[in-house]
Formats: structure tokens, sequence, C-alpha cells
């Protein structure tokens, strides 16, 4: 049995946020990055490749399934 | 008797080229005008209802339906759909003549992303330690946000299947 322990996120709401902040800015620093440079792959690139593999479009197609499904009908904002 | 004499459409040549891009613009168009239309009556609609899974249930169908037509279920690639290379900037024509490393790093952030939201989806109290869903769910609680998260999905779901 392999028992997985995960280290503990930081105990402040604040400090996520910055975390989350720094990922999503990294994310799209990349991808304006790979727009602006041809010779490194852009998210659009990246999907193409995807698509190229039976296994692979499928889990796309059922990934955006999940996320529509979990967002809109599992959703409890209000 | 009036005869009216029309020009035959080019089939190749920077005309045709021309065409071609144009009549793609227009269906990125007409695709994003329908998402924020479809996005801005669904975004009315509560969750946990039938009408909920039903507006989720007719793009999902729809988007199942066109996977289908393309041959998403047989082995390969599937057929070219797009001018993506011919609006977008030069690229090389497929993913293979890029940069090795690349997709390494688009990996890399992805796993990284993966593993921070497994990290914050495990510890408590929720309030302190916000996933990408709990993030998501605080900032649709504005109709609006809604609605544009509502057409985000729908325009990323068309894009999935027709890029």
């Amino acid at each position: 049995v392999i028992d997985l322990v995960l280290p503990d996120a930081p105990a402040s709401r604040a400090a996520n946020l910055v975390v989350w902040s720094v990922v999503a800015a990294t994310l799209v620093g990349w991808q304006v990055a790979a727009l602006l440079t041809p010779s490194l792959p852009s998210l659009a690139d990246v999907v193409r490749r995807l698509r190229d593999r039976r296994p692979t479009r499928s889990a796309l197609l059922i990934g955006w399934a999940w996320l529509g499904w979990h967002t809109f009908v599992q959703g409890s904002w209000g | 008797v009036v005869c009216v004499r029309t020009r035959a459409a080019p089939q190749s040549g920077p005309e045709a080229y021309g065409a071609r891009v144009a009549g793609r613009w227009t269906r990125v168009f007409a695709a994003v005008a329908a998402a924020l239309a479809y996005g801005a009556v669904a975004a009315r609609i509560d969750p946990y209802t039938s009408l909920a899974r039903l507006a989720v249930a007719v793009p999902v169908a729809s988007a199942v339906g066109v996977a289908v037509h393309d041959g998403w279920h047989r082995r390969g690639p599937v057929r070219a759909r797009s001018l993506g290379s011919e609006v977008g900037r030069a690229r090389p024509a497929d993913g293979r003549a890029h940069r090795p490393g690349g997709l390494f790093v688009w990996a890399s952030l992805f796993t990284g992303l993966a593993a921070w939201q497994l990290v914050v989806f495990t510890s408590s109290p929720r309030e302190d330690n916000p996933t990408f869903s709990s993030l998501t769910i605080e900032a649709m609680a504005h109709g609006p946000v809604r609605a544009g998260a509502w057409a985000a999905w729908l325009v990323l779901g068309w894009y999935v299947v027709r890029r």
C-alpha cells in the first residue's frame, strides 16, 4: 500500500490566492511567449497534438463535457 | 428573357485563399455570437435542476455528434477542417517541427497546476484553501460572469471539435 503524503497548503487564504495568481500568470505568460515565438508550441498546438490520437482526443472531449457538468450543473453559487 | 451572369468562385490562387480566410472568420464570429446568446440565457438557470442538465447536455450531445461525423472514433488523425495555419501566424504544419522542449514545458505547467489543485483540495478549511472550482463558483455568483463562463465553455467545445 502506498501512503501518499501531500504537503499542506499555506494556512492563509491570501497566500493561497497568491499561489493561484502565480500559476495563472505563468500559464498566460507561456502562452503569450509561444504566440510571439513561432518555434514554441502554443496551447492550440497542444490541442492539435492531442487530437492526433484517438484516446487523447476522446479524453479531451470527455474533459470538456465534465468541466461543463461540474461547473454549471454542480456549481452552488448564489 | 433576363440573363444574369455570375462569376464563378475561383478555386485557387490569392483570391480563393482570401475567400476561405474570410469564410473562416465569419464562422468564428458566428460561433462566438451564438455562444454569447446561449450563455446569456443559460446563466439564468439554477444549478442542480433538470433545466441545467439539459442546458449542458445539448451542447455536449452536439459536440459528440460533430466528433462522430468527423471520424473521431476511427484510428489516426481526424481530417483537417480549419485554416488555422493560414489565418494565424506562420507555424510549422505539425507540432513535431516545434522546439522539443516546448511541449515539455506545457506538460510541466499542467502537472504543476494539477499538483497544486490536489494540495489545496486535500487541505481544509475550504475558505482558506480555495480550489479552482471554489474560486470559479465564487466568481459565478455574478450573472455576467456566469454568462461569460457559459460562452467560454461553449467556444472551447466548438474549438475542440472544429479546430
